[in-house]
């Protein structure tokens, strides 16, 4: 019997006619005439019989990430959040400089969804504007951080020797100063503005991003594809940022998505102090601190403001949880 | 290992010389004018030119930070108040304890709670209680922490008359400013101990401990936890010194003398050397826990233990194994 | 689990140690305390550039004359008397037995050094003192008179002798930098300080040793520092405190309609008028009087109130306050946007013209409101704002186009001082200068002792200014605060030389 089979096996591959009931026909349909070799029977992703096309590692993690509800939710909310900021001038027909002193402190009405702050301007229009204000400067912080980061990382991982120790050195006197103040004696330093309280604000985040990429391009660097790389003559920057940077993405992807949430609380601290972005630029921080004072005659200047923050903080760490889990599944399953 | 401790303690003298030149270089950039800033209504060209001199801003910046280096070595001394000239260390030793305490208080209780907590929702992974506790904590991440603060201000304060409003004349006053300074390390650490104890719990030594017919409480309790603390422990330090940068807004709403609010007035008032006096204090504090925790670290896990010491071991197993194929040879 | 149950003992440890140390001050006597809430630091010791707690200081420390609140009338609580031997001397008689919190007494001596050191330090009334001749003042061999000369005719006046009086013989002992004047006081008042925690509290008591025949009310005075004012306001509510200072508009409105039990509400001026200070130098508009006009009709005074000081303001009108000698009401410019841009456009500027208004975050809200209010008359104005020092550096370097300046006359009410900033040229503040050559007669003829001539010249000044109008006079910050009635009485008139003071008598 076992001649017979193996005898009919060996006329696979489409060489000639055979049984079409046969498991071995069968299971060669369900692999759409691939070799039997490709069928591995532990692979979750072909136990139903699913298969892929490509292989891509993206679509493996945008796969993962869309099963998980709560990242899901964070991304839909970050996307609106971005693009009410990115369309406020659009969304609303108030100015948000337009002052009607008399009309100040005005509760939630048609007229004004929101109501009116101290100034009598709209609430709602100071609110999306101030979105737009408080994400452009996280951002900026976010791009700071990361690229400062990666160009320190980089040299650090990949060159090693003083250079590296160097820079871990300053690193270590750069972390030793709490975050907070960190920001605040920059902040102060610099001054108020959008692009000052950004690079305050990602000054805090340059060091545990640093640590991160040198780290990846550590374990990184003795991998084979490197070798070959250099061993084919590329230049050193070349391989720095074909090769490896990639690989070591994924982990500085989650870091900056969580950074986000803490960005737009280090930059709400500051206007509560008094640095940071100043009026009449609208932040929601700066609102917020201004409606705390009146907070208890209007309590919707210094809640409405909160509450967005609170949102985009919650959006960003769902995501960035999300965004994590996705990348390195061994954690869930 | 002393040796490797020595190393470290000495490590941080440089470190924190470097904390100094940067802190001071930072507030010497930042404008603003000291001496304008004291004679207020009385200035004249002349007044003016004497305080400038009597300060020693007209000395150049090498001079200025040599000064100050000396000043901090040797004596201690980080200068005076440019608002009232009360020496600058007398102020900060003043308002430390309530920092101190604050800080210390919110963080260890934060660690009693998050860490069995965070364990418990690791072990009853998939159920009821991880959602539960993963659900809070993101809402919980997601509340700004001054807002969390007058919201509870007005809560208790106003609405219950249960606690003072302001000030730490008798120890109710402490509550509200632990409680608001608790939820940041609280969340941190609860998620990090849940995801490294998940983490944990997937690795073969602990299966090998349950098929060896180990308890589930000892696999938990001795086994896991000890492996999943680790880095829940080395974030100890960072979060002591977040508390303690992380005071100025809780003290601003509360009214607590400490070290958040001296820093808040100086900067205000333009006050340098508190501002940069507070800064290199709390990052002494802060460099020092972080070396403690570290140093806790290290003894705590046998394989960095190992790694420290085991240089002079290894080298001497080497040399036996060679000397035994020596002689086998 | 062991583990948890000895790290939560300790902690309970470590909270019951700091519970003991920090209890205190809840001794059951049956003296009379009076708890003041404040948003002011009050435990910043007198220092040159804020006169920080004055409240506090003020019960340990006399002047040498002020205005009493209730008559009007100026008196002095260690001088028997004082008046000018001839034109150029000004004669002090001492009160006998006046003791400072040490013991001493107060001599001469103590007076001539009290001023001739301020002089000597720049501090903040120098100016006006280095009108005496300090070298040449005498001691009677008692002790108890003093003569000064001065350099001018019948000036500058006992109202610039206003300075907290010093014990000299304790201030050659200690010197400025001695910790010691932590909370250590050497005044000649009833008051002396016990205890002063810094950020959060500092304590004033009765000195036993006190040479006055008076009695106070209260023994122990309290002064709490609140950094946010809602606290301070519901620490008010609940009963922790007795008195409000800086309650805001809010709750003042709320107390004003009734809604707070035996509590009265004070509205009082700073006694520091604002007015639009433009460099007339620097905009070449500002030098047309309608143009000054037009900015005056443009703007309205009640929306800038309500934005700046949330209502806590009064309109004076006049760039002098409604509590100086001699104010008189010469006048307002009402709210009118057409006469506004009738006016500008009379003075050939009907395209309006710009200006950059430099002024830091106090002013931040009143600075909005202006820019918007201009606006509707074609006046743009760019805002330049930062904080307190480096802007004030920049003003008095003459950087600004303009700015608001406070009003000029010192607190105890003696406007002829003030005008004095007006008109010199090299002062600091160049954009309040006036270049009208008969200004310096016009003050120098108030320089009199004749009260009715003063008065006078000085109603012309204020005429001529709102005429003239070099500056737009914009309002008076207030202060609201409160009390409980069944602490302190109901008509307490508490403000002496603009400050609230807390001597109360028996």
């Amino acid at each position: 019997m076992t001649d017979m089979k193996t005898k009919k096996s060996s006329h696979q591959g489409g060489h000639g006619h055979h049984d079409k009931n046969s498991p071995e026909s069968k299971a060669l349909k369900k692999t759409n005439g691939k070799h039997p070799g490709n069928n591995h029977p532990f692979d979750p992703e072909r136990r139903h019989g699913k298969r892929r096309r490509k292989h891509s590692q993206w679509g493996d993690v945008w796969f993962r990430l869309r099963k998980n509800k709560l990242a899901v939710i964070g991304m839909v909310l970050a996307s609106v959040l971005i693009l009410l900021a990115v369309f406020a001038p659009i969304l609303t027909p108030y100015s948000q400089e337009t002052q009607d002193i008399q009309n100040q402190f005005q509760m939630p009405s048609w007229e004004h969804p929101l109501g009116t702050d101290n100034f009598g301007r709209d609430l709602l229009t100071r609110v999306l504007y101030g979105g737009r204000t408080s994400l452009l400067v996280a951002f900026m912080a976010l791009m700071f951080s990361v690229f400062v980061a990666i160009i320190l990382g980089a040299i650090a991982g990949y060159y090693g020797g003083m250079l590296e120790m160097v820079i871990m050195r300053m690193t270590d006197v750069i972390q030793s100063i709490p975050p907070v103040l960190l920001a605040v004696v920059v902040s102060a330093a610099l001054g108020s503005g959008v692009w000052q309280t950004a690079i305050a604000v990602g000054i805090a985040g340059v060091a545990p991003n640093m640590r991160l990429i040198r780290g990846q391009i550590l374990a990184v660097r003795g991998e084979e594809y490197v070798e070959a790389a250099v061993a084919i003559g590329s230049s050193n920057i070349a391989v720095m940022f074909k090769q490896i940077l990639p690989n070591v993405l994924s982990p500085l992807i989650v870091s900056a998505s969580m950074g986000i949430g803490g960005n737009i609380t280090a930059i709400s601290g500051l206007s509560f102090i008094g640095l940071g972005v100043r009026p009449p630029i609208s932040e929601w921080g700066n609102i917020m601190t201004s409606g705390l004072e009146y907070i208890r005659r209007f309590w919707p200047m210094a809640v409405f403001p909160g509450i967005m923050i609170m949102l985009t903080l919650f959006a960003f760490n769902c995501f960035g949880d999300g965004l994590r889990d996705a990348l390195d599944p061994k954690l869930k399953h | 290992m002393a040796k490797y401790i020595l190393k470290r303690f000495l490590w941080m003298i440089p470190i924190l010389l470097c904390v100094i030149i940067v802190v001071f270089t930072v507030m010497y950039f930042t404008p603003g004018d000291p001496a304008m800033a004291i004679l207020g209504n009385s200035y004249t060209p002349e007044s003016y030119e004497a305080k400038v001199r009597e300060l020693g801003l007209d000395k150049p910046y090498i001079v200025q930070l040599g000064n100050y280096l000396i000043n901090i070595v040797t004596k201690f001394d980080f200068g005076k108040s440019y608002m009232n000239n009360r020496s600058v260390t007398t102020q900060i030793l003043e308002r430390l304890q309530p920092t101190l305490i604050i800080g210390a208080v919110s963080v260890l209780l934060s660690q009693l709670i998050a860490i069995p907590v965070g364990i418990t929702a690791a072990t009853h992974h998939g159920k009821i209680q991880d959602y539960t506790v993963s659900s809070l904590c993101i809402i919980l991440a997601a509340i700004p922490g001054f807002l969390l603060a007058v919201f509870l201000m007005l809560l208790f304060c106003l609405k219950l008359n249960w606690l003072p409003a302001a000030g730490i004349t008798n120890w109710y006053g402490y509550i509200l400013p632990i409680v608001c300074s608790i939820f940041g390390p609280l969340v941190s650490s609860c998620r990090m101990t849940r995801s490294s104890m998940l983490e944990v719990i997937r690795k073969d030594y602990i299966r090998t401990a349950r098929a060896k017919g180990v308890s589930e409480h000892d696999v938990i309790h001795k086994h896991a936890l000890k492996n999943a603390l680790i880095p829940v422990l080395t974030m100890l330090g960072m979060h002591l010194g977040g508390a303690m940068g992380g005071s100025i807004l809780v003290e601003t709403i509360f009214t607590v003398p400490g070290l958040g609010i001296l820093m808040k007035n100086a900067i205000y008032n333009l006050d340098y050397p508190v501002v940069e006096g507070c800064v290199i204090f709390v990052s002494f504090i802060m460099s020092l826990l972080m070396l403690l925790t570290d140093l806790a670290y290290a003894a705590v896990d046998p394989r960095v233990r190992d790694q420290i010491t085991g240089g002079g071991k290894k080298k001497r197993r080497k040399k036996a194994a060679q000397s035994m194929e020596g002689i086998a040879a | 689990m062991k583990k948890y149950l000895a790290l939560f003992l300790a902690l309970v440890m470590v909270f019951a140690c700091t519970a003991c140390t920090n209890t205190g001050g809840n001794a059951g006597t049956t003296s009379r305390t009076l708890t003041i809430g404040t948003n002011n630091d009050v435990t910043i010791p007198f220092d040159n550039t804020n006169a920080t707690n004055v409240n506090g200081l003020g019960l340990c420390y006399d002047r040498l004359t002020y205005l009493d609140p209730y008559t009007g009338e100026r008196v002095s609580n260690v001088l028997d008397d004082w008046y000018y031997e001839d034109n150029l001397h000004l004669v002090l008689e001492i009160k006998d037995g006046v003791t400072f919190t040490d013991g001493t007494a107060l001599t001469g001596e103590d007076l001539i050094y009290t001023y001739s050191d301020e002089v000597a330090r720049g501090g903040n009334n120098a100016n006006n003192l280095s009108n005496f001749d300090w070298d040449n003042a005498t001691v009677s061999a008692d002790g108890l008179t003093v003569t000064i000369p001065t350099f001018e005719e019948y000036a500058p006046g006992i109202v610039s002798l206003n300075s907290w009086i010093e014990n000299k013989a304790f201030d050659d002992v200690h010197s400025v930098d001695d910790e010691i004047w932590w909370d250590t006081v050497q005044g000649t008042g009833p008051y002396y300080c016990v205890e002063q925690v810094g950020g959060a509290y500092s304590t004033y008591a009765l000195r036993d040793n006190y040479w006055g025949s008076e009695e106070y009310e209260f023994d122990t005075i309290t002064f709490k520092y609140y950094s946010d004012l809602t606290a301070l306001f519901i620490d008010y509510e609940n009963g922790a405190i007795d008195v409000a200072l800086n309650i805001g508009s809010y709750n003042y409105e709320q107390i004003t309609s009734g809604n707070a039990k035996d509590t009265i509400a004070k509205l009082e001026g700073d006694g520091n008028p604002i007015s639009l200070c433009l460099d007339y130098s620097r905009v070449e508009a500002w030098n047309n009087p309608l143009v000054r006009q037009a900015v005056a009709y443009a703007i309205d005074v009640d929306s800038l109130g309500v934005a700046g000081f949330e209502g806590l303001y009064k309109n004076n009108g006049s760039v002098i306050p409604e509590t100086a000698s001699y104010y008189e009401y010469v006048g307002e410019y009402e709210f009118n946007l057409d006469k506004a841009r009738a006016l500008l456009a009379e003075a050939g500027y009907a395209d309006g013209f710009s200006f950059t208004l430099l002024t830091y975050e106090k002013y931040e809200d009143m600075a909005v409101a202006l820019q918007d209010m201009l606006k509707q008359i074609g006046i743009t104005v760019e805002l330049d704002l930062g904080q307190f020092m480096p802007q004030l550096k920049r003003m008095l370097a003459g950087e600004a186009d303009a700015i608001f300046l406070n009003g000029t006359t010192d607190n105890n009410g003696e406007p002829s001082l003030a005008y004095n900033k007006f008109i010199t040229p090299t002062d600091n503040v160049p954009a309040a200068s006036v270049l009208d050559a008969g200004w310096n007669a016009l003050i120098a003829s108030s320089y009199s002792l004749d009260a009715a001539a003063r008065e006078k010249v000085v109603h012309e000044i204020q005429e001529s200014f709102y005429e003239n109008v070099w500056q737009v006079a914009l309002l008076e910050k207030c202060e609201a605060w409160c009390y409980y009635d069944n602490v302190l009485s109901a008509d307490f008139e508490a403000y002496v030389g603009g400050v609230p003071t807390f001597r109360v008598l028996k």
